[in-house]
């Protein structure tokens, strides 16, 4: 059970906010790995919300710090917000549903097409920027596209809504079932559905900040204690 | 067995009755399942059509030549010239087909005359209709191997003024709405004389602006077969597959290759909708048939070689990159492919392969940087908790320590105030006075500590 929530959880290591605190709450836990099949070991809120034990002033920096977060990006401000927010990207973002316009005008067009499209955009340099990405990972990606960037995103909004008490615990774990299922039947690899959401990161801020997401994408499948080192996909 | 009774239908010339009947009875006699009773009726078919060509070009030419006889007169005096014709109208079509055939055995024998019999009563019916150009349209776009020549649409068009074409501008373009599988080069064409890019809505835009490759040049003429339906089913697939809907393209792809195997169009979209629902076995297979046929196709092989890497066979991947980049050195796919593939083997072998200098890839890539530039000085580990001086110690907690430092002397004179009343004074209320303050003191002392950061 712990386990499979632990599986659950660690779908948001790839959104947009990154999973740097997230690890940084790993770390913080004695022998989290060790201790972690065991029956007394307990999901603490620290693990829920993927942040680390802070003193209080700490504390109230960063919650300072998600509340500007989830206003600026999400307009989520509230409870109301935050579900609506949620119900949305069950549907689908408006990246992943450009994602998929994009590569479906690419899908049957040779590469040299591509190519000649590519160079047709010179004025449009944001369009440019995102027909790029798509051509780039077009190979890459499964029939899915970056659907994990929407998985990854409404898990994460989920742990945030949680830590800043927009949500209840019990609904998170509810949700985040969800979640795990269509991250399930859409992916068939932590390294698949990791890349994924980070090339969504890459189109949702137009191919810019790469190198952070590139950090992240890399620290989520490699850093010794992140839950994908320590999980199989297949759980 | 007549070829009508074939065809269930009476004697005619309308190619869209024929078309009809020949496209219900494809469901009964499948090339698969009853490839005899396919080829009786496929042989129906193309003379009936045939035929139905041949009798109204012949209408036409007689009309043409004698433009004073009337069309009721013509009849009776073909008739009257050609004893041999038989007066029952149903089988007077089938009488020319089957005399066209003899004729063209024994081009010599003219005498059979019977060029003009199909001057039926349906004559005026026709004029008009041959004279549309959708009609034109229709019989160009059904042949498939005039479909796909510059030259026969140029011949429609040609002999058009200009006043006629921009007439029947509007007719064309909702004709080709309707129709759109054509190769490149004839939207190009097409677009060159109705400047069909210029529409705002015509939907076959991207055909004309980008060459996806749908060639009719691998329809070979002296196969025996449906080709009409396996392109409208080839097409298929292809706008299946440009609307991402890869299962329902190679549901398309696997029917049209039940009628026509050889086409490496085919075989390229099937290749590609199978590596895209990660059947990389059947997407090796159909693109190993593509390059089998056409071995400079440089997607065929970055898409196997992209098949073999997921599936672990590396090798192959390897070789199939090396194909693509000799053929297009600047082609990224191929250049991150191979570094992959290189990379994987070079792991499986503990170092002994050597690798080819890339030029092109100079960009980031989440997958390809994962694998070779990522290192694990890049993780971050968390802070160690800061071990406090007294300096850092009072910084952390400048509100709330002169606080907790007034009340606490305050705290302590109102103490050392009650022991000395009550030592020298014994004056009680005074002392119980003085211990409401101290209580406050100590209340609020408390709630300071308990605010102190640590």
């Amino acid at each position: 059970m712990i386990i499979q929530r632990l599986w659950d959880l660690s779908l948001s290591m790839t959104a947009a906010y990154g999973s740097s605190k997230d690890i940084e709450g790993l770390c913080s836990v004695k022998d989290l790995w060790k201790r972690v099949g065991s029956t007394e070991f307990q999901l603490t809120p620290q693990l829920l919300y993927g942040m680390p034990v802070y003193n209080r002033l700490e504390q109230a920096g960063v919650k300072e710090e998600v509340e500007i977060y989830l206003r600026s990006s999400f307009q989520v401000h509230n409870a109301a917000n935050l579900h609506e927010k949620l119900e949305s990207l069950l549907i689908g973002s408006e990246y992943v549903l450009r994602f998929i316009e994009m590569r479906k005008t690419i899908s049957a067009m040779p590469y040299r097409e591509r190519v000649r499209k590519l160079q047709a955009m010179k004025d449009d340099e944001q369009e440019a920027a995102l027909y790029e990405i798509v051509m780039q990972y077009d190979l890459a990606l499964p029939e899915a596209g970056i659907l994990a960037f929407d998985i990854a995103t409404y898990v994460s909004l989920c742990r945030l809504g949680a830590f800043m008490g927009f949500i209840e615990e019990t609904d998170v774990y509810k949700r985040l079932e969800q979640s795990t299922s269509l991250a399930r039947q859409h992916f068939s690899s932590f390294e698949q559905y990791a890349l994924s959401s980070a090339v969504g990161v890459l189109f949702s801020n137009g191919n810019v900040n790469k190198e952070e997401v590139l950090n992240n994408y890399y620290s989520s499948l490699h850093h010794p204690y992140s839950y994908w080192r320590h999980l199989e996909w297949a759980q | 067995m007549s070829i009508w009774d074939i065809l269930g239908i009476e004697s005619t010339l309308d190619k869209k009755v024929i078309r009809r009947a020949y496209t219900a009875l494809l469901k009964i006699y499948h090339p698969e399942d009853d490839p005899e009773g396919f080829m009786r009726l496929r042989t129906a078919y193309e003379q009936a059509l045939k035929g139905a060509e041949k009798g109204r070009g012949q209408e036409k030419q007689y009309k043409i030549d004698n433009p004073q006889v009337e069309q009721a007169t013509f009849y009776e005096t073909v008739l009257a010239e050609n004893p041999e014709i038989p007066e029952n109208k149903e089988t007077r079509a089938e009488y020319v087909i089957l005399n066209e055939a003899a004729q063209s055995e024994n081009p010599g024998n003219k005498e059979s005359g019977f060029e003009y019999i199909h001057l039926n009563e349906e004559w005026q019916r026709s004029e008009t209709n041959e004279s549309s150009i959708s009609e034109q349209l229709l019989i160009l776009y059904s042949d498939v191997f005039k479909r796909r020549e510059v030259y026969e649409w140029r011949k429609l068009f040609l002999h058009l003024s200009l006043f006629e074409k921009e007439r029947l501008t509007d007719e064309v373009i909702r004709f080709l709405t309707e129709h759109g599988d054509l190769p490149f080069d004839v939207w190009n064409y097409l677009n060159d004389e109705f400047a069909l890019s210029e529409l705002p809505d015509f939907q076959w835009k991207e055909l004309m602006q980008y060459d996806f490759g749908l060639s009719f040049e691998y329809l070979n003429p002296e196969n025996f077969c449906d080709y009409s339906q396996y392109v409208n089913l080839r097409f298929q697939a292809f706008l299946l597959l440009r609307d991402f809907k890869c299962s329902e393209c190679i549901e398309a792809g696997l029917r049209a290759i039940s009628i026509y195997a050889d086409d490496p169009v085919l075989h390229r979209l099937l290749g590609i909708a199978y590596y895209q629902i990660a059947d990389y076995d059947q997407s090796i297979l159909w693109l190993s048939k593509l390059l089998k046929a056409t071995d400079a196709d440089c997607d065929g092989f970055v898409y196997r070689g992209y098949a073999y890497y997921r599936t672990g066979d590396y090798e192959q991947a390897s070789a199939d990159f090396e194909r693509a980049i000799a053929i297009d050195p600047e082609h990224y796919d191929a250049q991150k492919g191979y570094t992959l593939t290189v990379h994987a083997l070079k792991k499986l072998k503990q170092g002994q392969v050597n690798e080819m200098p890339l030029s092109g890839i100079s960009k980031m890539d989440l997958e390809l940087d994962r694998i070779i530039h990522c290192t694990d000085e890049m993780l971050k580990w968390p802070e160690p908790s800061m071990k406090h001086t007294f300096k850092t110690y009072w910084e952390l907690n400048n509100t709330v320590l002169p606080k907790i430092i007034t009340f606490g002397i305050g705290n302590l004179i109102c103490i050392y105030a009650i022991i000395r009343l009550f030592i020298t004074i014994d004056f009680m209320p005074s002392i119980l006075v003085l211990l409401l303050p101290i209580s406050l003191f100590s209340l609020y002392l408390l709630k300071l500590i308990g605010d102190l950061e640590r």
